[in-house]
């Protein structure tokens, strides 16, 4: 029943005559790179070797009558019960000739639970953002990235967000006298509650934790109103 | 005293060292809290006296984890997140995300349905670009652009609460076609919007266009050029000002914009000045396309006629059983969606945004991923203000009119 339901889809949607010569493109090109080719809605994926990617964009980029030069988006899929786990889809679109192509490539394993992909960077300039946000909410890194740092989450932050073995409640971080489960006059932990202070490379330093039996600081005195 | 070869050495250091970290050049915030930067954005700016040498965006203060947060809703309950990503063109978002779940779902809106998303998404569009208007003009110093621009997006403003009951954060666009069917008076009161707003758009000319200031301020500022903008992924105003015509409603038209007669305004040099004419111009394409969508108007069904996707008439909950099944099934579970995956575009005030949405089989999204222009556009900054003076930072910053909501999402 589903997949005759989705036949009938495949016949209403039918995949475009542009992204049939870029399989056909592909394939001659780097057809040992190339595992294997679907068809969804009308929109054409072509899955990649991970290794192969950043010379499959190339030869995208460069295909003379296609002409892949604008690079619409990048991201990533976690399918944890998947062998390799993650997915990573570029959208990629020609400017000349309006054909629309993805990209997928499958990385992550058991023993690689921080795979890492060539970038597309040197292809698409653009493509910077997309995978500094990729490594950051996914942890999958690039190799040849020329500034692979978190992009939207703090640079000290533990864990990648939008992993499916993440909770959405966020990880439960020790909290100052949390409920009154901890008593008020007990001290807060060590670095926590306390402003850090960022060094240039994006690590954080706690400053060096007050010792409670020190005096506090004297309030500095008021300005005397004239 | 040194001697010539200390002296000599010296030297060399100095020569070694990069240009980012000469000693002589100085680096300084910009933002989060600064009032230009149109949202939190920092900007780590590297400066030799006046002139950048380098900058470096900082974003992620307005993270709120909405592609997380989608995984654990229903699809309809979705739709509202989208809203809340750029928040001065929600209508826009929510068509580009309706758009992309239907494909998914394999379906198609009534004509009316089609017909009236349009005419609210260009609304959409005149309002946001009011409010990029206003903003990065007194940005400039120009503040009587800004109360005028704000009185006439209040006029827009009227015409969504009128439909939907919500000034903002309307999600009247949904899944399936519209959230209600168009109220009465939604006609007049978009041709007497359409009436007044060509002679407020003379006025704005009349203002800045031909204004000296304005020109001194704009003309060869913070220049991308076309190779460098695509190069970036700019899309929407940024990439057109630079002179490359592409616009998701030409080149893969969606919800009937094949059927409208529009043009493209393009720009040639790539600078604030070109980016700011472009988006002007773009209003009164807007203008077109509503008066023309509105004279097509069909009569007729505004939602897919679908109780298993679209919540049936409150009025019937109460006399129906099968209505009061199809509405608690929708609001508990949702509605269950092909396995599948697809990426939308549509063309927002700022660009391209895409949708891209992986489903499972279940009744929520298996990964919504959102292709934010801003966020794309933001990369071009660097390129656009480096060389440039300090004080032209600020006008380069308004004329990619980014959304942080959008960049964070």
């Amino acid at each position: 029943m589903a997949e005759e339901q989705q036949n009938a889809h495949a016949l209403a949607w039918p995949a475009s005559p542009q992204a049939e010569a870029t399989a056909a493109y592909v394939r001659e090109h780097c057809g040992d790179d190339l595992v294997d080719v679907a068809d969804y809605r009308g929109e054409t994926t072509l899955v990649v070797r991970p290794a192969a990617i950043e010379r499959v964009c190339r030869v995208l980029y460069d295909a003379p009558a296609l002409r892949y030069t604008f690079l619409s988006d990048i991201t990533a899929v976690d399918w944890p019960e998947r062998e390799p786990r993650f997915e990573i889809v570029y959208h990629l679109m020609s400017l000349e000739t309006r054909a629309v192509i993805r990209l997928k490539v499958r990385v992550g394993d058991d023993e690689t639970p921080d795979p890492e992909v060539p970038t597309v960077t040197t292809v698409w300039p653009a493509a910077n953002f997309f995978e500094r946000e990729i490594f950051d909410l996914f942890g999958i890194r690039f190799a040849g990235h020329p500034h692979l740092t978190r992009i939207v989450m703090p640079q000290d932050w533990v864990g990648h967000p939008l992993r499916k073995d993440y909770p959405l409640t966020g990880i439960q971080l020790p909290e100052p006298h949390w409920g009154g489960q901890v008593p008020f006059s007990a001290p807060l932990p060590k670095g926590i509650g306390r402003q850090t202070l960022r060094t240039a490379d994006g690590t954080e330093e706690p400053p060096a934790a007050r010792d409670p039996g020190e005096p506090k600081r004297a309030k500095r005195p008021k300005r005397r109103a004239r | 005293m040194q001697t010539e070869e200390q002296q000599a050495l010296e030297v060399e250091e100095s020569v070694q060292l990069d240009e980012h970290t000469r000693r002589d050049t100085m680096t300084i915030n910009m933002g989060p809290q600064h009032p230009s930067t149109h949202g939190v954005l920092r900007l780590v700016l590297t400066l030799d006296g006046e002139t950048i040498v380098k900058a470096m965006p900082d974003i992620g203060y307005l993270h709120t984890g909405i592609e997380k947060t989608a995984e654990a809703k229903s699809y309809y309950k979705s739709l509202v997140l989208t809203d809340r990503m750029d928040y001065l063109a929600p209508l826009c978002n929510n068509l580009g995300y309706s758009l992309a779940v239907e494909k998914l779902l394999g379906i198609d809106v009534p004509p009316k349905a089609q017909a009236a998303r349009v005419v609210l998404a260009e609304l959409q569009r005149i309002a946001s670009h009011l409010v990029w208007l206003g903003s990065s003009a007194i940005d400039l110093g120009a503040q009587s652009v800004f109360l005028y621009c704000f009185r006439e997006r209040e006029v827009i403003l009227d015409i969504f609460e009128l439909c939907s009951g919500v000034r903002m954060m309307t999600s009247y666009i949904m899944p399936g076609g519209l959230q209600a069917d168009l109220p009465p008076g939604f006609d007049a009161r978009v041709r007497e919007f359409l009436e007044m707003f060509p002679a407020k758009l003379r006025e704005y000319h009349g203002l800045l266009t031909n204004n000296r200031l304005w020109i001194d301020r704009t003309k060869g500022i913070a220049r991308l050029s076309a190779e460098d903008a695509v190069a970036l992924g700019c899309t929407g105003a940024t990439l057109r000002g630079s002179g490359v015509a592409y616009d998701v409603r030409k080149f893969y038209p969606y919800s009937g914009y094949e059927r409208y007669d529009f043009d493209i305004p393009v720009g040639s040099n790539g600078d604030v000045f070109d980016r700011y004419l472009v988006r002007l111009l773009e209003m009164e394409q807007s203008l077109r396309i509503v008066r023309q969508a509105l004279d097509g108007m069909p009569e007729g069904a505004w939602q897919v006629d679908d109780p298993k996707i679209v919540p049936p008439p409150k009025y019937e909950i109460s006399s129906n059983m099968e209505a009061l099944i199809h509405h608690f099934k929708l609001y508990t579970e949702g509605f269950r969606v092909p396995v599948g995956e697809v990426y939308v575009r549509t063309e927002s005030p700022r660009g391209e945004l895409g949708f891209y949405l992986v489903s499972d089989g279940g009744p929520r999204p298996y990964r919504m991923h959102v292709r934010a222009p801003s966020f794309a556009n933001l990369q071009a900054l660097p390129t656009m203000i480096e060389g440039q003076m300090i004080a032209d930072v600020v006008a380069a910053i308004g004329s990619i009119d980014i959304v942080l909501g959008e960049v964070d999402r």
